[in-house]
């Protein structure tokens, strides 16, 4: 059969194929989509035949690409977005965290381990704490946390909280991101980024333990620190885990290795930002307001238990071998 | 007979193009034609250019929005605005059901997942998380090495994520002769000496498509690669190869 019978005898199907795909990618619903199937499957056949006869780039170029755009319909994911986020939380997050213990001991202990130095430092030189920073800092420092009447807690103005909400999901999320992205250099980029985000913060809490007030820091803190700071190393332990298929790709090839650890590190990245997303609900409402001291640690304490808890506990039993497994 | 060139890179298993064939379920194979890096910064290049204007329009209306209900809202508003947008934009729309952001599908792009089909959800999250890599040390210099190096041109973000940029339409494929190119000479139809592969077949058939599109010098050139197919070189390689290519296509 010559190139142009056979064109001639399928160009109809053909076009029905691909104003039916046309209309199914601009989003409508269609009577005539339980068509496409069949369709498809025709058309596979007719662009298996043409590539066999190698019948011209152009028709065969046109067949290939319209096989694709049905493929990519049939083949489209839909639908139970809630069943997903679910399963994702109760199930694969801390799954896969328990499976990367080791990585998440190695990202809490570059976070925590600077954090702790720096809060020593107030006590015995508190020259490590300037030098990191700042007299700009420490001004701001002084102002929030500082001797004094709570002005910093009256947050008058009408939607202020909102505000600092949405600075904390910008900012916060973000470092986190950023950190999981970066760790695919070869782990440098988490390493790094854990250790200075250890730094800084212990810096502050220090110059707080040297300068400030103690109990207005630790009032304002104790109530999302459990899901921050968490959150945040569980970030970076996503970024660990990209940057060991670099280093430690094992049996596979890198470029395998890689693909593995993108599956095994979504979970952590969806569920690292979401700590950090949820603190940042905490930080932005319910931090910064008046209220007994006592109240906010006993808040601030059984965060911290209830997100052990979650972790260590949740998804324990399922089915072994499904989903992140 | 010695072997042609297409038949030693079909030997070595070197392909003769950057076509990637996949073989589907349904029996069929598909060819994706990944995008090289200049078609993707030019697409990124469009993407940044509508990141900007949003970006001033955003704040805008930031502007107008704290003149209506104050400062504070309206600064939470935008930092969650922005962040949406910042990370957003990409996942948003290469998730979606085109499968490229604005500046991909200008240039013909899709993103796809490397088996051909759609990237989901978490394979698009997966390579726009890693964007922050393939951007260091400087203005994507990380993404473009990764490109250069790797088979089917991905940064460390297609890696991780198993995705591919590809060319979603052909239409910039016009196998008709050039105006002002000197035409071809007319040949008979005549088989080639020995069996090809079907890459090689392919190849050939190309080559008499396309050999309207060049100069003389230049479709010379082209011929004289299978000289050890067609025997001999210059014009009458190019005569001799168009015969075969003809006869491949027509019978």
């Amino acid at each position: 059969m010559t190139q142009q019978a056979f064109t001639e005898q399928n160009q109809k199907r053909w076009a029905e194929t691909e104003a039916l795909a046309a209309a199914l990618e601009k989003g409508g619903k269609t009577a005539e989509a339980v068509r496409l199937p069949m369709l498809y499957r025709q058309l596979c056949a007719d662009s298996a035949l043409a590539q066999h006869r190698i019948y011209g780039e152009k028709l065969c170029g046109e067949l290939n690409a319209l096989v694709i755009r049905c493929r990519n319909l049939l083949a489209r994911e839909e639908g139970a977005a809630a069943w997903r986020v679910a399963t994702l939380l109760l199930r694969d997050f801390p799954v896969a965290l328990r499976r990367e213990w080791r990585l998440f001991a190695l990202a809490m202990l570059l976070f925590f381990g600077p954090m702790a130095g720096m809060v020593a430092a107030a006590k015995y030189d508190p020259r490590w704490i300037f030098s990191v920073l700042g007299p700009e800092e420490m001004r701001m420092l002084d102002g929030m946390y500082g001797p004094g009447d709570e002005k910093e807690f009256l947050r008058g103005e009408f939607g202020s909280d909102f505000g600092m909400f949405g600075h904390y999901i910008e900012n916060n999320v973000s470092i986190g991101l950023r950190m999981a992205g970066a760790g695919v250099l070869a782990m440098v980029g988490a390493l790094f980024a854990l250790a200075y985000q250890g730094v800084v913060i212990g810096a502050m809490q220090g110059y707080v333990h040297y300068a400030g007030d103690t109990e207005k820091f630790y009032r304002f803190v104790s109530g999302h620190a459990a899901f921050e700071l968490v959150g945040i190393v569980i970030c970076g332990t996503a970024g660990l885990r990209l940057g060991q298929a670099v280093l430690k790709p094992g049996r596979m090839s890198r470029g395998d290795a890689l693909a593995e650890a993108g599956r095994q590190a979504l979970p952590l990245i969806y569920g690292g930002c979401l700590l950090v997303f949820f603190a940042a609900f905490i930080e932005g409402f319910w931090s910064a307001s008046p209220g007994s001291t006592q109240v906010k640690y006993a808040v601030g304490a059984m965060n911290w238990l209830l997100l052990a808890v979650y972790l260590c506990g949740c998804g324990r039993g399922g089915k072994e071998g499904s989903g992140a497994a | 007979m010695t072997m042609s060139a297409a038949q030693t890179a079909g030997a070595m298993g070197k392909p003769l193009d950057t076509l990637q064939r996949i073989e589907l379920a349904e029996g069929v194979d598909i060819e994706l034609r990944p995008a090289g890096v200049m078609v993707r910064a030019c697409a990124f290049s469009i993407d940044l250019g509508i990141f900007i204007v949003a970006v001033i329009l955003l704040s805008v209306a930031g502007n107008l929005l704290a003149a209506v209900t104050g400062e504070g809202f309206a600064a939470g508003t935008m930092s969650i605005v922005g962040f949406g947008v910042y990370w957003g934009y990409h996942v948003f729309y290469e998730a979606g059901v085109r499968g490229a952001t604005p500046g991909k599908r200008r240039m013909g792009l899709r993103v796809v997942a490397d088996g051909g089909g759609p990237a989901g959800l978490g394979a698009v999250m997966l390579r726009n998380v890693v964007r922050v890599a393939d951007f260091l040390p400087w203005c994507y210099l990380g993404g473009l090495v990764s490109c250069l190096f790797t088979r089917r041109f991905q940064r460390l973000g297609d890696l991780v994520a198993h995705t591919l940029v590809v060319y979603e339409t052909r239409k910039d494929v016009v196998v008709e002769p050039v105006a002002g190119m000197p035409p071809p000479l007319p040949v008979e139809p005549e088989p080639p000496p020995v069996t090809l592969s079907r890459e090689e077949r392919g190849a050939v058939v190309r080559f008499l498509e396309r050999s309207g599109m060049w100069s003389g010098p230049r479709r010379r050139e082209v011929a004289d690669h299978a000289s050890g197919l067609t025997g001999t070189g210059g014009e009458d390689g190019v005569v001799r190869l168009r015969a075969m290519g003809r006869w491949l296509r027509d019978s």
